[in-house]
């Protein structure tokens, strides 16, 4: 195999852009859980790491998809080089390690897409997108995978509450126990995730390979590619994106167990759905609109509009964001040699910056549980009479 | 454009699908509490730790629980289980790839 400096460079950014993505997606599947307590925190996402580890070796399929028809490739349209994919990738990883320092779940599909038609544009021009496929494959299913995801969790969370509610009293029955099922729901939507988002690194890096001609045409991704790519979002997983399991977790909403199962019902059905009927939806975008629409769902609770409007915010920006930044990158690495060396010094810098930004106020697991739970912890409980039990109970639910 | 008859389909899929899973486990639970006041909504057999520090078992329910729900909420989680297994089945293209 023909090993040049531009294919490992490329390896390694897609290697660490599949972290990102990994500690990135924590939330998705694990924030509800670790909010409502049915999973302490670290067991949380070494369950999510593991599922993640499984899910990659499942399926390649789409691992070759990946460019999706939005960069015109192939006969009449562009040659796609490994700089431009680079030039990409280094506008994919600044946008995932910036929406990961303020806290917002966003998709680090759009993050990647935007940052390879940004390479792509100052690569090849303006028409090397085709941009009606960029709106109908991106842009809608943005605006209507929370919708339909908030709305599912709606009648999801109202037909728990119903369902539940003691019909003498009115109070609830045995709610608490969604607890149990959380566990089961959350892990199939991060086993879901496992099989979806490594591809997209396997098919970053073997589309390179195919480019400087180490792989034959038309061939999947080799075994060394599934590999790496599967332990580096495990241990993505693994590191779990505190700061945005804050903000999905008891940001947007406070949710309840049974609120926490219904919205994981409700994200594992949408991307099922969505995966199989032909209509792909981000993962972080379905989630985020269920965690909405459940607590839209229960009577008393909350939603903090002013965090979803942020979070809204960074998805409109997340596509122009990561195509800016790769386009000044691909703009670069055109110079040769030396501008792919000034690009991947000023990434890795960015990179280091950014930890260092965050090193001031750490989010760990230790400050994620909902504060009234901690709070719960931290006051001395009042003695344990039968009445104070039952209260106790009661806030629980 | 967009293919609002996928769209659809998805959208409909999904709140059926949702909805059925999370009435069931609803069921299972409320099933569970038939016959039992609020005041009872501990699991028999659960551990309970008071505030002293001492720990206790939580009774197991009198007969207060008629068969027959216990047997239609064993027939809900069961369900529930088979809704888990079949989207594992979804997941893993193993299972379904043609």
């Amino acid at each position: 195999m023909d090993l040049t400096l531009i294919v490992v460079l490329v390896v390694v950014l897609a290697l660490f852009f599949d972290f990102t993505n990994g500690f990135h997606d924590t939330a998705n599947a694990m924030a509800t859980p670790i909010a409502t307590g049915a999973l302490k925190p670290r067991m949380a996402v070494g369950l999510a790491a593991v599922l993640n580890l499984v899910g990659a070796f499942l399926s390649t399929e789409v691992a070759r998809t990946i460019s999706g028809g939005l960069i015109r490739e192939g006969d009449g349209g562009i040659q796609i080089t490994p700089e431009m994919i680079f030039a990409g990738l280094i506008g994919a990883v600044c946008w995932n390690m910036v929406t990961w320092l303020f806290g917002l779940p966003s998709s680090s599909s759009h993050a990647l897409f935007g940052g390879l038609i940004g390479a792509a544009i100052v690569g090849a021009g303006v028409g090397a997108v085709d941009f009606s496929v960029l709106v109908s494959k991106v842009v809608l299913p943005a605006l209507v995978a929370p919708i339909v995801a908030g709305f599912v969790a709606f009648a999801a969370t109202r037909l728990a509450y119903a369902i539940t509610r003691d019909p003498a009293t009115g109070r609830g029955l045995g709610r608490g126990n969604f607890r149990y099922a959380q566990i089961f729901s959350s892990s199939l939507v991060a086993l879901a995730h496992g099989t979806n988002d490594a591809q997209k690194t396997m098919g970053v890096i073997t589309l390179t390979l195919i480019a400087t001609g180490s792989q034959a045409v038309g061939t999947g991704p080799e075994f060394w590619v599934i590999a790496a790519c599967a332990l580096a979002i495990a241990l993505g997983t693994y590191t779990g994106g505190w700061r945005i399991i804050k903000t999905m977790g008891t940001g947007l909403t406070d949710i309840k167990p049974a609120q926490g199962f219904a919205a994981e019902t409700s994200t594992a059905a949408t991307i099922l759905a969505s995966s199989h009927l032909g209509f792909a939806l981000s993962t972080t975008q379905v989630a985020s609109g269920s965690v909405i629409g459940s607590g839209l769902g229960r009577k008393g609770a909350s939603v903090r509009w002013r965090t979803a409007g942020r979070i809204g915010v960074g998805w409109l920006l997340t596509l122009p964001a990561a195509a800016a930044v790769g386009a000044i990158a691909a703009l670069l690495a055109s110079i040769g040699p030396v501008g792919i060396v000034i690009d991947a010094v000023l990434g890795l810098g960015v990179i280091v910056a950014i930890f260092i930004i965050s090193s001031r106020d750490q989010v760990t697991s230790g400050t994620v549980v909902s504060e009234v739970d901690a709070a719960v912890g931290a006051v001395r409980t009042p003695k344990a009479t039968r009445r104070n039990l039952k209260k106790k109970r009661q806030a629980a639910e | 454009m967009i293919d609002w008859a996928a769209f659809a389909i998805v959208a409909v899929a999904a709140l059926v699908s949702a909805s059925v899973v999370v009435s069931l486990f609803a069921f299972g639970l409320r099933l569970l509490n038939v016959g039992r006041g609020v005041d009872a909504d501990d699991t028999p057999g659960a551990i309970e730790t008071t505030e002293s520090g001492s720990v206790s078992v939580v009774p197991a329910q009198q007969e207060s629980r008629p068969r027959w729900a216990t047997f239609c909420a064993v027939i809900c989680f069961g369900l529930c289980i088979l809704a888990v297994l079949f989207g594992i089945y979804l997941i893993v293209p193993f299972f379904h790839a043609s």
